[in-house]
């Protein structure tokens, strides 16, 4: 849980994984809870991803911009008999929860907004997945163009001291 | 840009400080980082695309469901692998960074190296002039020794008929 919180120097970036977990072949019976909606046939799996925000901007100098890269770790399990669909999502802050809320908010595109039967949950569920794969792609082109940036300026004869040698 | 800007004399160039070289490792350190996480991403994305295509290839999985949902699936994979093709891209990209700081440190190394050795060939021209000046300042006085020599004992002389 650590690695959500705030850190000053990141150490465990490092660690990226995918794990899953198919059963879909009829279950013992204590396996199964029908009024839970759980017919014990179901799949699982549990990702993380990344993402990189913006988390101070200076307007003086640009390398003094700060961003931090974001971990996320999603769990997600479908049950295909009921179309009973479980998220864990873990992120520092709030923001990839509304992002889910204005997905599923009735609002929204309307074959995401019906959970009426096994079929559509499990659509809802893929345009979820892709809700999470689009917030780790998004600001990366920035990160690095800033980076790029900030590179060039490092070289930069703009901000060093210039040397005339006398000879 | 400096790095590769004319160096040498009736040259303006950059002067540089040890710690230039500590400030790009610095950079090069970050862009590492993206390029590594931009990896794993790529790679969570493929695991995710393989995953679901073999969920549905498999025996076991209802075909209410399958036949339903081929075609949201197709079209999942496909934005999958458009997501993983703009991560591979980028990942070229930080990749590309990664090896210009690289080049650009060592470049600074040689220009400090070289910033070295020019300090050092100023130090000896200055010491060669010193010697010029010291020789000559020896030659006058082995000149005039043996005539303050002579003068003094002169005047010693003359003293005594005094």
């Amino acid at each position: 849980m650590m690695v959500f919180g705030a850190q000053s120097d990141a150490r465990d970036l490092r660690f990226s994984g995918f794990r899953e977990q198919i059963r879909l072949k009829l279950p013992f019976s204590g396996h199964s809870a029908p009024n839970l909606g759980r017919s014990g046939k179901h799949f699982q799996l549990c990702y993380n991803l990344k993402g990189v925000q913006p988390k101070q901007t200076s307007s003086e100098n640009i390398k003094l911009d700060e961003w931090s890269i974001r971990d996320a770790a999603i769990h997600h399990q479908f049950d295909v008999e009921f179309g009973t669909t479980l998220w864990i999502v873990t992120k520092g802050s709030m923001d990839l929860r509304d992002r889910y809320e204005e997905l599923t908010r009735p609002a929204a595109r309307s074959d995401n907004e019906s959970y009426s039967d096994t079929a559509a949950c499990f659509r809802s569920s893929l345009a979820t997945h892709l809700l999470y794969c689009q917030w780790s792609t998004e600001n990366w082109r920035r990160y690095l163009v800033w980076l790029e940036r900030v590179v060039e300026q490092e070289v930069s004869v703009t901000y060093a001291h210039i040397f005339l040698i006398q000879c | 840009m400096a790095v590769d800007g004319l160096r040498g004399p009736d040259h303006a160039y950059r002067q540089y400080q040890w710690w230039d070289i500590q400030d790009l490792q610095h950079w090069h350190d970050k862009t590492n980082e993206v390029v590594m996480v931009l990896n794993a991403n790529a790679k969570v994305l493929r695991a995710l695309c393989r995953f679901y295509s073999n969920l549905i290839a498999r025996k076991d999985f209802p075909d209410t469901l399958k036949t339903s949902c081929e075609e949201h699936l197709a079209a999942f994979i496909s934005q999958l692998d458009e997501i993983s093709a703009d991560f591979d891209m980028q990942l070229a990209r930080a990749k590309l960074l990664a090896n210009i700081i690289s080049d650009r440190k060592q470049l600074v190394l040689q220009h400090l190296q070289s910033q070295v050795s020019d300090r050092t060939e100023q130090l000896n021209k200055n010491l060669e002039r010193e010697t010029v000046v010291m020789r000559i300042i020896t030659i006058l006085t082995l000149i005039y020794l043996p005539a303050t020599f002579v003068s003094v004992s002169r005047c010693s002389r003359c003293e005594r008929f005094l």
